[in-house]
């Protein structure tokens, strides 16, 4: 029954495991000169995003964002004389995913185009530091300023809620000592919004109700009748649209009078297709730094066509995050062609130096314009105002145009 | 010299070869790999072992990776730290999740089977809280950096060669994990070979038996979920060393059940095979996502068609475990022993080996 070679067969095993896949894949080496990702005629960024886990349908809006953008570009001749390609793969929202598939693409592309998810974002983000790999990150929070590689492509959640608030008092009739309520997810995309609503109230004379939510949490009756009983009209949510579906409707079905204002986390055209739609038309407005699919701006505009003529049948699920992952390729674009300008060669130095060399980032209306010149600084702070309309592209129609609070255009967040 | 002995020294010495002959993304696997294998080796000694179910794995992991983190980081403005020697943070640590697991012993010695299942998942979610909302000790959402161990860190002045072969990071890594991994193994032979592991047996197959026999029982089942939980905190520091950085959502209750099906897969309360199995979770995605164009019904990338890696990877070991509980209960390594049976062993060699009946009998089902 004892054989030595049980262990010896186990351990070898083991290592074989590790070993056979590893003899097949010689180190691709000898590219020294070159950039990893970077040939004579093609450039390659990598994408790291979910397919697989909660935010599959953000990651699926934003690749169809970013396809018509670069097939577009490509067919009209590239960036720096290079057609630009995709390395893509799937973490499925789990950091330790993450972790591994970073590091298989790493050697193989210039730049990350999308890093999504918070978490793997901090799981990666002394990674990325070490790499010097200048990175996309689809997540708003001010929390990743601090990492010079990572460029947020829009207004920090803490900026929006500022922004929200002064919305509120202008237009709906929020008024200086007031109570307001805001429901926010644990974690880092909750507590940067939750850093926001802070200090506005605090400078608009307000009474700041927060209540902290899980990610688990999916019925919101008690956190939104316990706000009604304290006399709040306006809520402002950090939640998934799962959450705001809930939340709403609890408000809807017992006839409070409750408004809620949320960002882009919080909305997915989805809603509009369930039983929440008439209380979402109702009560809910989004404000984003991302234009409304069905905004009139260019870009947008330009967008729309091109989904109706390349890719009719995803018409129903495009959104926000289809102008997002469009005007993404117009921001990579840019810091590209900063990148090889006077015909210098392409390395991820470059590209960072070039990243931080851009004052304003123009992407013909579909996200506010960007400055990224002062590192660790906010890029943008202005949001537009949107609200969901089941008969547009993309569920939501704009009802204020740019804009920024006098607060929101001064304000620092700490850390 | 054993052949055992031999065996264990062969597969070291190829284990050790590893850097100069692969390169670095494989390498990272099989830190990833020996990581988890170290915190399989706990899971596997408390429940083949001692037959003690617990799914709060992944709280003593925690315990270890932040442990160490603390411990070994300076204070700064966002969080707190002791800034002691990575040497002596890593053993503090080990310590740490021992005395987490000693705390939690009163209740793991009480309880058996499911019940102790489902007290240990409350750790947890108890972690996840404590991660998220002690940002000075933790953090907070965003995690923190972990220290590298001083001399088997990334030059800073770029990459380096020895006898021809890029050294970075991931080749100096390579072999304090090794000889974690390895002293893990040993002691983990130590105790099974033992009267603990006896003990330990003696309580998994018949409690009633073990008492009156003269096993203090509830002693002995508060031990393995001690030796357990330090296994799981030496894990844990090497995990927080692969990866670099400590965020909460690592610790989830995700990790716990990977490393059940670990030890499942592998073969229950064998060393070997809790590391094989580990090797198998941990490196199946990023295996099937490698070759996933040579792969049928997989889909090249995300959008193609077929079902994308890490899914299959799921779907793969959930099949392995349900695969190892209809055929083989003692997982991969009761296939690797069944082939020498079937191969008429050459004659001359001594006849089965006596001297190691205790470890090998160990292998039933709790």
């Amino acid at each position: 029954m004892t054989r030595p070679s049980v262990r010896l067969g186990t351990v070898l095993f083991t290592l074989t495991l590790v070993t056979t896949g590893c003899a097949t894949t010689k180190p691709t080496g000898g590219g020294a000169a070159a950039a990893p990702g970077v040939t004579a005629s093609t450039i390659t960024l990598g994408v790291l995003t979910d397919r697989t886990g909660p935010f599959a349908g953000a990651g699926a809006s934003i690749e169809l964002g970013r396809r018509l953008f670069w097939e577009a570009q490509n067919a009209a001749g590239g960036v720096c004389g290079r057609t630009v390609q995709f390395t893509v793969k799937d973490h499925g929202y789990k950091t330790d995913q993450a972790v591994a598939t970073y590091a298989q693409i790493k050697d193989n592309v210039l730049a990350l185009d999308e890093l999504l998810g918070s978490p793997e974002i901090a799981a990666l983000s002394d990674t990325l530091e070490q790499d010097k790999m200048p990175t996309m990150a689809v997540s708003w929070s001010s929390a990743l300023l601090a990492n010079p590689y990572v460029i947020v492509a829009g207004t920090t959640y803490d900026v929006e809620m500022i922004n929200a608030v002064d919305w509120l008092m202008r237009n709906r009739g929020l008024a200086k000592g007031a109570a307001i309520g805001h429901i926010y997810l644990e974690g880092d995309y909750g507590s940067n919004a939750l850093a926001g609503s802070t200090a506005a109230a605090a400078a608009n004379g307000l009474t700041l109700r927060p209540s902290q939510i899980k990610s688990t949490d999916t019925d919101l009756t008690a956190q939104v009748t316990a706000l009604h009983n304290q006399g709040v009209r306006f809520v402002l949510l950090s939640t998934s649209s799962a959450q705001t579906a809930s939340a709403v409707s609890v408000a809807e079905a017992n006839g409070f009078d409750m408004s809620f204002v949320g960002s882009n986390p919080s909305f997915s055209p989805a809603l509009l297709a369930g039983p929440a739609r008439a209380a979402m038309q109702k009560r809910y407005y989004m404000v984003a730094s991302t234009a409304p699919l069905s905004s009139t701006a260019a870009g947008p505009e330009k967008l729309r066509a091109e989904i109706n003529a390349k890719a009719p049948d995803q018409a129903k699920s495009a959104g926000t995050f289809t102008v997002y992952g469009y005007a993404q390729g117009m921001i990579m674009k840019q810091i590209l062609e900063a990148a090889c300008a006077g015909g210098a060669e392409l390395t991820r130095d470059r590209v960072l130096t070039a990243f931080h060399s851009l004052t304003t980032v123009q992407t013909d209306g579909l996200i506010a314009p960007l400055d990224y010149s002062k590192p660790g600084q906010i890029p943008a702070r202005q949001v537009f105002v949107a609200r969901p309309d089941a008969t547009v592209p993309g569920g939501l129609t704009q009802v204020q145009g740019l804009f920024a609070a006098a607060q929101a255009t001064t304000f620092v967040p700490k850390s | 010299m054993s052949r055992r002995r031999l065996a264990l020294a062969g597969a070291v010495a190829v284990a050790a070869a590893a850097p100069f002959l692969i390169d670095s993304f494989w390498l990272q696997q099989g830190l990833f790999a020996m990581a988890a294998a170290v915190g399989a080796l706990g899971l596997t000694l408390l429940l083949g072992q001692a037959g003690q179910l617990s799914l709060g794995h992944s709280f003593f992991l925690a315990a270890g990776a932040y442990g160490y983190t603390f411990l070994a980081s300076g204070a700064g403005p966002r969080a707190g730290g002791l800034g002691l020697s990575p040497y002596l943070a890593a053993p503090l640590a080990v310590l740490l999740a021992g005395l987490a697991g000693l705390l939690f012993s009163p209740i793991a010695a009480r309880l058996r089977g499911i019940y102790l299942g489902i007290a240990t998942l409350g750790l947890v979610f108890l972690g996840q809280h404590i991660l998220a909302n002690a940002p000075r000790l933790t953090g907070g959402d965003n995690g923190r950096s972990v220290p590298p161990l001083p001399g088997f860190d990334a030059d800073p002045g770029g990459v380096r060669y020895l006898l021809n072969v890029e050294w970075g990071r991931e080749q100096k890594l390579w072999y304090p994990f090794l000889a974690g991994l390895l002293l893990a193994y040993l002691v983990f032979q130590a105790i099974a070979r033992s009267r603990t592991g006896r003990a330990l047996r003696a309580v998994r197959d018949r409690e009633l038996m073990a008492g009156i026999v003269g096993v203090p029982v509830t002693r002995f089942k508060a031990y393995a979920f001690l030796i357990s939980s330090m296994y799981a905190g030496l894990g844990g520091v090497l995990v927080a060393l692969a990866f670099r950085r400590v965020v909460p959502e690592t610790f989830g209750i995700t990790l716990s059940i990977e490393y059940l099906a670990m030890v499942v897969i592998g073969g229950l309360g064998i060393a070997g095979g809790a590391i094989a199995g580990a090797a198998f979770v941990a490196c199946l995605p990023s295996v099937l996502e490698r070759y996933s164009d040579l792969l049928p019904g997989l889909a090249a990338g995300p959008g193609d068609a077929g079902i994308s890696a890490p899914v299959a990877g799921k779907f793969l070991y959930g099949a392995a475990v349900i695969a190892v509980l209809l055929i083989e209960p003692a997982g991969l390594a009761g296939l690797a022993r069944r082939r020498p049976r079937r191969a008429p062993a050459p004659a001359a060699t001594a006849p089965p080996a006596t001297e190691h009946t205790p470890t090998d009998k160990e292998v039933s089902h709790p």
